[in-house]
C-alpha cells in the first residue's frame, strides 16, 4: 500500500492550491494595483485593503471545483505570475 | 447533482465541519465581544455604577494624575461613560505602555480592582485566538473559508426560495436539522457575509502585507501615519501652568460636539509646550475614525484639528466600523449579538447534520467518535468554557497572585474537560453539556447576588441576559437533543 | 428610539408575514384553503411595501447609514419569527 492514496494526494494538492494560489494571486493583484494606480499612496493602500478577501475566496472555490488537481494549482499560479509581470512592467 | 455541485457539497460539508471547530468559538467570542465594556464591568464588581458628571470626573482625574504622575511625560485620562462608569488614568513615558489606575467616577478615589482580562479576553480570542500575529493568520484563513462556505452553501441550496420560511420540527430528524441550518443561514446571510468579509479585511493588514511592501518599504502603520494627522512638539524644558483639564474638555466639546469626548491625552503636562489632545467618539457614524483636536495646554488655543479624512481610508474604516459596531447604541449591539449567535447556531446545526449522516453511513467507528467529540466540544464546550471564565472570576480569591491568568486557565481547563467528556460520552454529551451550560448561565444571577458586592444596574442587566440565555440553552438541550433524537 | 425600534420590528415581521402568505404552501397552511388566482401577488406586494416602510423608522432614528444596517439586520429577525410561527401548525 502506498504512503498516500491518489485521492489523498489530490486533496492535499487542492488544499495547497487554495492556500498558496490565493496568497500568490492576492499578492500579485495588490502589486499590480500599487504600481499602476495613479493615486496617493494611502488611497491605494486603503483600496487594496478592502479587496483582500476576494482573490482568496475565488481561488479557494476554484481549487475545489476545478476538474483536475493540477489545474487547481496551476491556473492561479499562472495568473499570479502574469499579473505580477504586468505590474512589474507597468 | 452534477459534478460541480458534488465538489461544492464536499467542500461545504467536510470543510464546514472541520472549520466550524474554530468558527463556532470565534463567533461565540465575537458576539460576547460586542459587549466588551459591559462584561468588563461585570467582572470588576469593585466598580460601582453611579450618576457621574464628566466635568467633575475630569477634575478628579486631573487631581489624581498630579499626585501620582507629576513628573511624567504623558498622561491619559479616560472619562466615565454609560458603558464604562469609572475614571481611567494612565501616566508614564510611552503612550503605549502607561502605568494605569481606575478611579471611582463620583469620589475620584483609587479603586482596588481585581486583576482580570475582563471582556477584552473575548475580543482577543475572537480576533487572534490569544496568539497575536500567528492567530491573525489562522483566523484570517478561517474567515476566508467561511466566505467560501457561504457562497458554496447558497449555490448547493437550490431550493432556497421555495424553502423560505420553512421549518418542520416534527418531520424526520434530518429534515428538521437541515431546515434549521438553511433557514438560519438564509435569514442571517447578509449579516454573515458582511461580518466575515469585514473581519477578513481587518485581518488582511496582518497577513497580506503586499501593499505595505510595495508602497511603504514594508514599514507597518506607515499608511496610518499618512492619513492620521499628528500634532506634536518637543518639550521646551520651561515650566508651564496647565489649564484645568475640565476647561480643555469643554473647549473640545465646543469643537467636536457636546457629549462626544471621553478620552484625553496630555503630552508634557508641566511644560510650557504641553499639548492636550481630545478624541471624539465614533458612536454615531458608520466609519470608525475618531476626529481629534489638540490644544495648547497652557493657553488653551487650538493647536491642530482633524475632522476630514482621506476618502478611501474613510471607506476602509467604515468596514472596520461595520465589524466592531460602536455605532447605533444598544439596538445595534443586541442585533449583532443575536445575529452572531445565530451564525454559530447555523454552523452547529450543519455539524450535527453532517455527523448524523456520516454515522448512518459509516457507523460509530473511532474516527466518528473523534469528529463527534470535536464538534460537541466546539459548540457546547465553547459555551461551557465562557461560563467557566465568568464563574472563575467570582470564585477565585481576589488577592490571588496572577489571578487574571488563572481565569484564562479556567476557560481552557473547562474546554478541555468538555472535550474529554464529549469523547467519553459520545452523542449524549450534546444534551448533558447544553443542560449544564444552561444551568451555569441561569445560576449567574445568584452567583452575582452573593459575590457582586451590592446591587448595580449594569450587572443586573448582565444577570438578566444570562438567565434568558441559560433558559434558551436548557430548552435547546431538552428539545433538540432529547432522548428520542439520539443518532 | 425604543418606540421607533418597536415600530420597525413590527413592520418587518408584518412584511415578512406578507411575503410568506404570498407563497402558495404557507398560504394554504395558514388559511386552510388554496389561494385564489392572483391573490398571492397582493400578499407579496403588501409584504414588500411593509418592508420598505420599515426603513422609515430606522432612518428616522438612526440616520441613513446606520438605519440601513439596522433595517437589514432586522430582516433576519423577521424571517425567523415568521418561520417559527408557521412551524407551530405543522
Amino acid at each position: 500500500m502506498p504512503f498516500l492514496s491518489a485521492d489523498t494526494a489530490h486533496l492535499c494538492l487542492r488544499i495547497l492550491a487554495a492556500a498558496l494560489g490565493g496568497y500568490a494571486l492576492c499578492w500579485a493583484i495588490f502589486y499590480l494595483l500599487c504600481s499602476w494606480l495613479p493615486y496617493e499612496k494611502a488611497t491605494v493602500w486603503y483600496l487594496t485593503g478592502q479587496l483582500a478577501p476576494l482573490p482568496f475566496v475565488g481561488v479557494l472555490l476554484w481549487a475545489f471545483v476545478s476538474p483536475s488537481a493540477w489545474r487547481a494549482l496551476g491556473w492561479p499560479l499562472l495568473w499570479a505570475a502574469a499579473i505580477a509581470l504586468v505590474g512589474w512592467l507597468a | 447533482m452534477n459534478a460541480l455541485g458534488k465538489a461544492l457539497l464536499g467542500l461545504h460539508a467536510w470543510g464546514g465541519m472541520v472549520f466550524s471547530w474554530l468558527l463556532v468559538p470565534i463567533f461565540i467570542a465575537g458576539s460576547l465581544a460586542v459587549f466588551e465594556p459591559e462584561i468588563s464591568h461585570w467582572m470588576r464588581p469593585e466598580v460601582k455604577f453611579a450618576d457621574f458628571s464628566q466635568s467633575t470626573a475630569a477634575i478628579l482625574g486631573e487631581a489624581r494624575l498630579r499626585q501620582v504622575g507629576a513628573e511624567s511625560a504623558v498622561w491619559r485620562l479616560r472619562l466615565p461613560t454609560e458603558r464604562a462608569p469609572s475614571i481611567g488614568i494612565g501616566w508614564g513615558k510611552n503612550p503605549r505602555a502607561l502605568q494605569e489606575e481606575t478611579l471611582d467616577a463620583v469620589s475620584g478615589q483609587p479603586l482596588q480592582v481585581r486583576a482580570t482580562t475582563g471582556g477584552h479576553f473575548f475580543t482577543d480570542l475572537h480576533a487572534e485566538l490569544l496568539l497575536e500575529a500567528p492567530g491573525k493568520w489562522i483566523v484570517g484563513a478561517v474567515g476566508i473559508f467561511m466566505l467560501a462556505a457561504l457562497v458554496s452553501g447558497v449555490l448547493i441550496h437550490h431550493r432556497i426560495l421555495r424553502d423560505f420560511f420553512t421549518l418542520r420540527p416534527r418531520a424526520n430528524r434530518r429534515r428538521a436539522w437541515l431546515d434549521v441550518h438553511n433557514l438560519v443561514g438564509v435569514a442571517t446571510l447578509p449579516f454573515l457575509l458582511m461580518i466575515t468579509y469585514t473581519g477578513v479585511v481587518i485581518l488582511a493588514e496582518a497577513f497580506m502585507p503586499a501593499a505595505t511592501y510595495a508602497l511603504y518599504d514594508s514599514k507597518p502603520r506607515a499608511n496610518r501615519a499618512e492619513v492620521l494627522k499628528s500634532f506634536e512638539r518637543k518639550a521646551s524644558r520651561e515650566a508651564g501652568q496647565l489649564l484645568p483639564l475640565a476647561e480643555h474638555l469643554a473647549a473640545a466639546e465646543r469643537e467636536l460636539g457636546a457629549g462626544t469626548i471621553s478620552n484625553l491625552l496630555i503630552r508634557h503636562p508641566a511644560d510650557r509646550n504641553g499639548l492636550v489632545q481630545a478624541y471624539r467618539h465614533v458612536n454615531d457614524r458608520l466609519s470608525a475614525v475618531a476626529d481629534h483636536v489638540t490644544f495648547d495646554a497652557v493657553s488653551g488655543e487650538v493647536f491642530g484639528k482633524q475632522v476630514d479624512w482621506n476618502l478611501m481610508a474613510y471607506a476602509y474604516r467604515a468596514q472596520v466600523g461595520l465589524h466592531v459596531v460602536h455605532f447605533g447604541g444598544s439596538a445595534l449591539r443586541w442585533l449583532y449579538f443575536i445575529s452572531g449567535l445565530l451564525g454559530a447556531a447555523m454552523m452547529a446545526a450543519g455539524t450535527v447534520l453532517f455527523l448524523r449522516k456520516r454515522r448512518q453511513r459509516h457507523g460509530a467507528g473511532r474516527s466518528q467518535r473523534w469528529l463527534e467529540a470535536f464538534g460537541i466540544a466546539s459548540v457546547s464546550g465553547g459555551l461551557l468554557a465562557c461560563l467557566g471564565y465568568f464563574w472563575s472570576n467570582r470564585l477565585l480569591p481576589v488577592a490571588l497572585d496572577g489571578r487574571a491568568g488563572y481565569e484564562v486557565v479556567a476557560f481552557f481547563a473547562v474546554w478541555a474537560a468538555a472535550l474529554a467528556h464529549a469523547g467519553w460520552c459520545g452523542w449524549a454529551a450534546w444534551r448533558e453539556q447544553f443542560m449544564l451550560a444552561g444551568l451555569l448561565a441561569v445560576l449567574i444571577l445568584p452567583l452575582d447576588q452573593f459575590t457582586g458586592g451590592g446591587p448595580d444596574v449594569m450587572r443586573q442587566g448582565f444577570d438578566l441576559a444570562a438567565v434568558l440565555l441559560g433558559g434558551l440553552l436548557l430548552l435547546i438541550g431538552w428539545r433538540f437533543f432529547g432522548r428520542e433524537t439520539e443518532r | 428610539m425604543t418606540l421607533l425600534f418597536i415600530v420597525a420590528l413590527l413592520l418587518i415581521v408584518a412584511g415578512m408575514a406578507g411575503l410568506a402568505l404570498g407563497m402558495a404552501r404557507h398560504f394554504q397552511a395558514v388559511f386552510r384553503h388554496p389561494p385564489a388566482a392572483g391573490v398571492l401577488h397582493w400578499w407579496r406586494g403588501a409584504g414588500w411595501l411593509l418592508l420598505g416602510l420599515a426603513l422609515l423608522p430606522c432612518v428616522a432614528g438612526w440616520g441613513v447609514a446606520i438605519g440601513i444596517v439596522l433595517w437589514s439586520g432586522l430582516l433576519a429577525a423577521g424571517v425567523i419569527a415568521v418561520a417559527l410561527y408557521l412551524a407551530r401548525d405543522r
